[in-house]
């Protein structure tokens, strides 16, 4: 293979063992592929970067534009899925042929070089939640809830560098800088549910329907995960991507929060794949990180952030853009000293 | 037999329009059969008579239960509630490949290499936007789209494949009970379902051609020029332009759907509009714009209200009891509507537990949580 490839993902510091696991499963299965995490958050010394399994890229550094003004705009989650299509394009704009980008809650357990070597014949690939009509109990929930979330799942985004797929790129940053929310009444779901256009608007996009990449949630109870001398399987061909959207390694029982009724013990060879995950973040420092702060989360004289904040400066549009960084709080111009005193206690 | 069929379903008040189709698929296409699933046939009009086109009618249809889908929905969802099982029905009638088009739509030039497509592939589907909108409402459309369905449910193909069979089962397993506008749950009419199918089809092809399925919900992005009577768009031939939402008695208007889009400021595509407008007319839309959908009443002529429809729905299976809801004998659903059908106590109390204060507020109760 001679194409360059890169992989990708997006953390706060809160989440930093996540992106330690996804980056350590990548490189065992791909060594020759370089992996690379960009932090939606400052490193403010947390964490040495040279005992970290990936390469750091910050979040000031991919050419956002207006970047005071998004990281405000939206939370913690909002804000690493927003900069999503900026994080791929500033990649290939870099020169690399080819971006994998994995959200952060990713185990890698198989060679990806299949997939790269499909990425040098499309300019997208994608991976839908559903490859058929789901006949398990709760098809019609299941279904109803894809079309609201997204038919194609954010968590793998591979991305060659053609000018159509850079297009569409364009495209996305511009929808995510302002519609990166979940309104579903509305159409929104975050970042994913933009990608519904994807193989309408891009030529030459690719929808990957392999049983093996993206295993999650969502499609779980049409997949038969099997074990078999540590190499993990789906339906009976490779499990190379396993995606733990939702999962919390405190509730170890649960699949997901979003089917807090879905069980671990009920998924059969899967459960042994969740077990693994579990162990591996608690080694990767799960406890520790999720400890640490999210350097955007306060207001510099240290009061929190809070959803009426977000909302109050959403609302303002592109006049927000007059307060400068809405994080800092001195002077009669600012943000802070802008909002009702409800909005300004503990300060 | 032709290698492809293509089919549409109206009622009365879209015959115009199903003619009008036609008439251009015969001009530019003579060599297809085009079937029109024409609901409330008459018997008399059923037999074939001088239409330009190969009448079916319901009966003619393999669908269970097809009484309870005519009573579940008003005139407009269950028609679309019915491709995926006219679909069927002509691929089962020995049609390798079949494309369903909207009533609303006219064929201007040849749409040869389109229906190579529906023919080579195993599903065909037409997005609304081939490529992202400019103009400067560009984001309020695709929230729009998001809504609605990417691809436009007035232009399906589907080839004779297994994968093709599974996929128009299930979606109209979905359609029989979930062809509604319900945008928060997540489905819209027949359309959003559509959105699924990359992922459901191994070897569907979407048809990126601008020329094809040309609607209001495209037009603002496209370049139109006129050469001589023919129209271009983005300096390619409109073959089929899709007429969805127009109105002829309001004809300045390009769409229902799109309030401030004028059909003047469509410049060069003005004239398409006023062509299509006569065209309904000579073709007698004026006489039978106005019927009358038989399904809206029971056997005894009541009408049936919002509300009875929203309470047989809302009974789930439970409605299967009612083998002819239209029916008003003893033990029908009418009587168990009016209170004459005491001993249906399960029924009543579903009714009661899912359509609350149905018979003290008919009219203004809003619709059930499903």
């Amino acid at each position: 293979m001679t194409a360059r490839f890169i992989a990708v993902t997006i953390a706060s510091k809160p989440y930093l063992s996540l992106a330690r696991v996804t980056a350590r499963s990548f490189h065992e299965h791909n060594p020759e592929i370089p992996f690379t995490l960009v932090l939606s958050d400052e490193m403010d010394g947390w964490f040495e970067i040279a005992k970290e399994p990936f390469s750091l890229l910050s979040v000031n550094e991919i050419g956002l534009r207006q970047l005071e003004r998004i990281r405000f705009h939206y939370s913690p989650q909002e804000f690493s899925y927003a900069i999503t299509p900026h994080v791929i394009d500033f990649l290939l704009a870099e020169g690399w042929d080819g971006v994998l980008f994995l959200k952060q809650e990713t185990l890698v357990l198989d060679t990806l070089v299949p997939l790269c070597e499909a990425l040098q014949r499309h300019s997208l690939m994608l991976t839908p939640h559903l490859l058929d009509p789901p006949r398990r109990s709760g098809a019609l929930r299941r279904e109803l809830d894809v079309l609201r979330a997204g038919v194609y799942n954010g968590g793998v985004v591979l991305v060659a560098n053609r000018p159509e797929s850079r297009r569409f790129l364009a495209w996305w940053k511009e929808r995510t800088f302002s519609d990166c929310l979940c309104r579903v009444e509305e159409g929104l779901h975050y970042e994913q549910r933009w990608l519904d256009f994807a193989p309408s608007l891009v030529p030459g996009a690719h929808v990957i329907r392999d049983p093996g990449v993206n295993v999650g949630h969502w499609n779980l109870p049409e997949r038969d995960i099997r074990v078999e001398n540590g190499r993990v399987t789906a339906n009976g061909g490779p499990c190379r991507i396993f995606r733990f959207s939702g999962y919390d390694p405190e509730h170890p029982e649960r699949i997901t929060k979003y089917y807090p009724d879905r069980r671990v013990d009920e998924t059969g060879g899967a459960a042994s794949v969740f077990e693994r995950y579990n162990r591996m973040l608690m080694e990767a420092g799960y406890a520790e990180t999720k400890m640490w702060p999210y350097a955007y989360g306060r207001f510099d004289n240290g009061a929190e952030v809070t959803e009426a904040h977000r909302s109050e400066y959403r609302r303002l549009g592109d006049q927000a853009v007059r307060f400068g960084d809405p994080l800092a709080t001195s002077g009669g111009q600012s943000f802070w000293n802008s909002l009702e005193p409800a909005l300004r206690e503990d300060g | 037999m032709s290698r492809l069929a293509i089919g549409t379903i109206v009622a009365r008040n879209y015959l115009a329009h199903a003619r009008v189709l036609a008439h251009s698929l015969r001009r530019h296409h003579p060599e297809i059969p085009f079937y029109v699933l024409f609901a409330d046939a008459t018997d008399s009009e059923r037999d074939g008579g001088d239409e330009p086109f190969q009448l079916l009618s319901i009966a003619d249809l393999d669908l269970d239960d097809v009484r309870s889908l005519l009573f579940r929905y008003e005139c407009k969802p269950a028609l679309i509630a019915l491709k995926p099982t006219l679909l069927r029905h002509l691929l089962g009638a020995g049609y390798p490949s079949v494309l369903l088009l909207d009533a609303d739509m006219l064929v201007q030039r040849s749409i040869q290499e389109a229906l190579d497509h529906v023919s080579s592939h195993a599903l065909t589907l037409s997005p609304h936007v081939g490529m992202a909108p400019t103009n400067a409402d560009r984001l309020a459309r695709e929230r729009l789209l998001l809504m609605a369905g990417i691809y436009n449910g007035g232009f399906v193909g589907a080839s004779d494949r297994p994968e093709t069979h599974r996929f128009l089962e299930w979606w109209e397993t979905r359609l029989s009970r979930h062809c509604d506008d319900n945008v928060r749950e997540g489905f819209h009419f027949d359309q959003r379902w559509l959105d699924l199918a990359p992922g459901f089809i191994d070897d569907l092809h979407i048809l990126r051609d601008p020329g094809i399925n040309v609607a209001y919900w495209n037009l603002p992005d496209l370049e139109l020029q006129l050469d001589d009577d023919r129209l271009l768009v983005n300096g390619q031939t409109c073959r089929l332009f899709h007429f969805s939402g127009f109105d002829p008695d309001d004809p300045g208007k390009a769409s229902r759907y799109a309030p401030d889009l004028t059909t003047e400021e469509l410049g060069p595509a003005a004239v398409v509009f006023r062509q299509y407008r006569q065209m309904l007319k000579d073709a007698g839309h004026d006489q039978t714009k106005d019927a009358p959908w038989p399904w809206d009443r029971f056997v005894n002529g009541v009408e049936i209200a919002p509300s009875a429809r929203q309470a047989f729905r809302a009974m789930g299976d439970e409605s299967r009891r009612f083998s002819d809801p239209f029916d008003v004998r003893r033990r029908s659903f009418y009587r168990l509507l009016n209170g004459q059908a005491s001993s249906w106590a399960r029924c009543r109390r579903a009714l009661r537990a899912r359509v609350p204060r149905l018979r003290r507020t008919p009219e203004t109760q809003k619709p059930p949580e499903p």
